[in-house]
């Protein structure tokens, strides 16, 4: 599907005055109105406008709020938000639910004899309510934290990481009860910290080593058992590939299968067991899974016996390599500006990430002052994914309390299901990715559904409803700086009643 | 004819199905082919080898002694209906006997992927993108066929998966329909509803890609709805997530139907759930036997639906990959590596077991524990695809790229 080019509503109707400051040094930024910067910031920083967020922005100034989104990721929640978050939350830490895991696996086993017991059908059925609360759970809080936090940039990071290093859910049962903690103690505490942190939290998660197999990954073993004698185990990898061609290098990061089989053989033995994060340890070296021989890797020498620290220093070299600057920097580029992202951001991204040894918060901070990021050409034009789509309507309708396993069910529907990436490349960011004929009739009846204050009905179980109502006047204020004058038209020209859904499932509100 | 005309043209023929047959199909489908191809895709990996069970291997036996079928004749429950004298067709199968008979069903045995995985998830990716092993493939291969058959210009109902979202093997460029279950999709979309319409035309009457996706999108609808609305929606209960094999025959005879009376969709895609059968999986009773009788009674009702155009349709029917020749301590089996692969339709030179049968002897398993992979899977779906589809050695490579397939069965009259 072809992109929108700069041909935008924001270039039509600013159109005098884009084309006479399209010469000087920060032409678009010029052109923008204070309400399109403002909206810009919400839209990329965060996941758009809320009444709460545009007020703030208004107050501080653009440049205090950024610097504020930068710097201070620690504002305190708002008690709409706190009181939401108690009703799901899972504050069960990785060694309590390990814990309580291993009891029911323990008790499968035990009641293995006996087929289909009453006992073993209700253990089994126990222990799949256990795995589905941490995932509703984790859902419920990322879809609250979304919509409401004020750390908005804290939000959109933990997103864009998580995805980076994606761990898909429902990959096996380990991812299934330890993703949640991956994303809340290997993703978020660094969204906004340095590439190394993350890339080691989640080299060392049983969620990553599950995911990708690393935890299997074992140097071949001789074994003799009644006189005869086989191989076991073997070199896995996949995790081995991928953190090189998706978490740092890049697929042309200019790395061969010699390097992918000899980091495989470095990371060998790299683990979790169950037992050990039940006792509060939870990364496992495995010293006889280990393939201790001597190795080159990305043509350096890795001499025999280096043990686990040859795979610590492995990902040093990775997260300080020019081809994972460039990656990272590409990647960011995408999410917070353009599609196709001009060459000079990248290269300034990637100097910027080189220089400051991987400081997430330095490279955002060239970001959000390139002009490439306030270039009118790139202002308003990304498609917006699923995820975005659904949470910015949330906040512009200024919706205060919601289901958020209806905004789940929604998700699934358009293909986005959170942290349902099966694949290890995560969801795209990209127009190409999501923009399709389903996804633009999905998202009509979606806002047919929200506009006309219906989507939290629950025909079933009425007493768990929730009532909202959406004003027009105040989301047509929100939304009028990215309106077209079409829009803006058929707006006053529709009935009241009408009037949330036409703006909600505009033309002028799929993208940011 | 530009554009916009074309959607009216699509509007007023699926308003009247009479015309459809030559009008919708030669508009939307340049090739001007009214021949099908539906893919059936048993997610989870389906026991090909209680399935098309090679019965005169006495390796077959020996490894299962819990979950092996008699041999046809013995007349008790779990007998195996013949095939060719040495494979078998499990007894739950048997209302796709009549295809058997007519030679519209052929199986492709010992087929698979070279990928070596046995994760479900890449092992599926790996056969909806044809790419086995690289995990970078982003569209599926399905996908990359519409886009070299298909008219870009003009609507995404040339393609219909039942799904939630867009399945891998339909990603990519071309636009598609999805639809999460086809129990509303004979009912009023928001998109064909004059309150909303009304409005929403206008807000995307432009020539933008995002006006012109609204547009493709309500011409499908209304369609899709000036069809089903002929044929009264079956009361289909709703699959939780990936849609289950269970409402496979409603949804079979709706996207038959479909399919019938639109001449310009020439493809659907079904993902079905249900086939893990790590435990208990039983022989004529049990997980798999109700499974695979869900799929008879789709794969029957669909051909019913499709009616004269069953003629014009080739049914791919495939799985990720096969399971272990021996049963695991829990009856039931474990992840394995060849499979067999099963064509349908009316040009199916049936009544043949196909493939090299590379026997289940220790020396000749895959890993010492699987039935190996004497075809890979693309050269079946290579064959299926160029005989029911124009294609050229260039556009073909698009489709599976790398790849030169290096059999040919005859599975389809030419």
């Amino acid at each position: 599907m072809a992109i929108q080019h700069a041909g935008s509503r924001v270039l039509r109707r600013f159109c005098g005055a884009s084309l006479l400051l399209a010469f000087m040094s920060h032409p678009a930024f010029a052109a923008l109105t204070l309400e399109q910067k403002q909206m810009h910031v919400l839209n990329r920083l965060g996941y758009g406008p809320s009444a709460v967020e545009l007020d703030k922005i208004k107050r501080m100034g653009i440049d205090a709020y950024i610097n504020e989104q930068l710097n201070n990721p620690n504002q305190p929640l708002p008690a709409n938000l706190q009181s939401q978050l108690n009703a799901v939350s899972n504050r069960q830490s990785i060694q309590q639910i390990a814990q309580s895991y291993n009891q029911f696996v323990q008790e499968n086993r035990a009641n293995a004899g006996a087929t289909e017991s009453m006992q073993s059908m209700a253990n089994r059925e126990a222990q799949q309510k256990f795995i589905n609360s941490i995932g509703n759970a984790a859902t419920s809080e990322r879809i609250l934290l979304a919509a409401y936090s004020p750390n908005q940039l804290e939000e959109v990071m933990t997103d864009f990481w998580y995805n980076h290093f994606n761990v898909y859910r429902n990959k096996t049962a380990h991812s299934r009860i330890f993703f949640q903690d991956y994303e809340k103690n290997a993703i978020r505490p660094y969204a906004l910290g340095k590439f190394k942190d993350l890339l080691n939290a989640t080299a060392h998660h049983p969620a990553m080593l599950s995911y990708l197999d690393n935890w299997l990954s074992s140097t071949p073993r001789q074994m003799t058992r009644d006189g005869k004698t086989t191989t076991v185990g073997g070199i896995n990898e996949n995790y081995a590939r991928e953190i090189m061609e998706l978490h740092t290098l890049g697929v042309n990061g200019g790395y061969t299968q010699a390097d992918v089989t000899a980091l495989a053989r470095i990371l060998s033995g790299w683990s979790y067991t169950l037992e050990n994060i039940a006792a509060g340890k939870q990364f496992t070296y495995k010293r006889a899974a280990h393939d201790s021989t001597a190795k080159t890797w990305l043509g350096q020498n890795f001499p025999a016996g280096q043990q686990q620290e040859e795979g610590e220093r492995a990902l040093d070299i990775l997260a300080r390599s020019p081809a994972t600057a460039k990656h990272i920097a590409t990647e960011l580029a995408i999410y917070f500006v353009s599609d196709n992202p001009p060459a000079s951001l990248v290269s300034k991204l990637q100097s910027t990430f080189l220089q400051s040894n991987g400081d997430i918060k330095q490279v955002l901070k060239v970001l959000f002052n390139s002009p490439e990021f306030w270039d009118q050409a790139n202002v308003g034009q990304k498609f917006k994914p699923p995820f975005r789509y659904l949470v910015s309507s949330l906040r512009a309708g200024n919706v205060q309390r919601i289901n958020p396993a209806t905004v789940n069910q929604e998700l699934n529907g358009m293909g986005m299901p959170l942290y349902g990436s099966v694949t290890p490349d995560g969801y795209g960011w990209t127009e190409q990715k999501w923009m399709s004929p389903n996804a633009l009739k999905l998202r009509i009846t979606y806002a047919a559904k929200l506009g006309n204050g219906q989507l939290f009905n629950d025909r079933r179980n009425p007493d768990s409803s929730i009532a909202y109502n959406i004003d027009p006047k105040q989301l047509y204020s929100t939304l009028s700086p990215i309106l077209s004058a079409k829009t803006a038209q058929l707006y006053q020209n529709t009935s009241p009643n009408m009037q949330a859904t036409l703006l909600l499932g505009s033309p002028d509100f799929m993208r940011y | 004819m530009n554009r916009r005309q074309l959607i009216h043209q699509a509007l007023l023929l699926a308003g009247a199905p009479m015309v459809l047959n030559t009008g919708w199909a030669a508009s939307t489908r340049n090739t001007g082919s009214s021949k099908k191809l539906v893919i059936v895709m048993l997610r989870g990996a389906v026991d090909g080898l209680s399935v098309v069970v090679p019965y005169k291997d006495p390796d077959y036996y020996a490894g299962r002694p819990n979950i092996a079928l008699s041999k046809p004749g013995t007349g008790s429950p779990d007998s195996l209906l013949d095939l060719d004298g040495y494979f078998g067709l499990n007894p739950t199968l048997a209302p796709l006997l009549p295809f058997w008979t007519s030679k519209e069903l052929a199986f492709v045995h010992a087929t698979g992927s070279p990928s070596e995985s046995r994760s479900h998830f890449d092992a599926q990716d790996y056969m909806e993108t044809g790419t086995p092993d690289v995990k970078s493939t982003q569209d599926g291969w399905l996908n990359r066929l519409l886009e070299n058959l298909g008219d870009k210009q003009s609507s995404s109902l040339e393609a219909i998966s039942v799904s939630s979202g867009i399945p891998r093997i339909l990603s990519g460029k071309h636009p598609i329909t999805v639809m999460s279950s086809t129990r509303t999709a004979g009912k009023k979309s928001l998109l064909t509803d004059k309150r909303y319409s009304s409005v929403f035309d206008q807000l995307y009457g432009g020539n933008s890609a995002m006006d012109t996706a609204y547009q493709s999108a309500q011409a499908s609808d209304k369609a899709i709805q000036a069809t089903l609305s002929q044929n009264a929606p079956e009361d289909v209960k709703a699959a939780n997530g990936a849609p289950s094999v269970k409402g496979f025959a409603a949804d079979a005879k709706q996207i038959g139907t479909l399919m019938r009376e639109n001449s310009g969709i020439g493809f659907a895609f079904f993902g079905l759930s249900g086939w893990d059968t790590h435990a208990n999986q039983g022989r004529e009773k049990g997980a798999l036997a109700k499974s695979l009788t869900s799929l008879a009674d789709g794969l029957v009702q669909l051909k019913a639906a499709l009616g004269p155009e069953w003629n014009n349709t080739a049914v791919v029917v495939m799985s990720e990959f096969g399971r272990t020749v021996r049963e695991n301590g829990n009856k039931g089996t474990d992840h394995g590596h060849g499979n067999v692969m099963w064509v349908l339709g009316g040009q199916v030179q049936g009544r043949k077991v196909y493939g090299q049968w590379p026997t289940l002897k220790q020396d000749k398993l895959f890993q010492g524990r699987d039935l190996a992979v004497t075809t890979d899977f693309r050269d079946v779906l290579t064959e299926v695809v160029s005989q029911q589809f124009p294609l050229n050695s260039s556009q073909l490579a698009t489709v599976f790229p790398k790849y030169q397939a290096s059999k040919k069965f005859g599975l389809l009259n030419s």
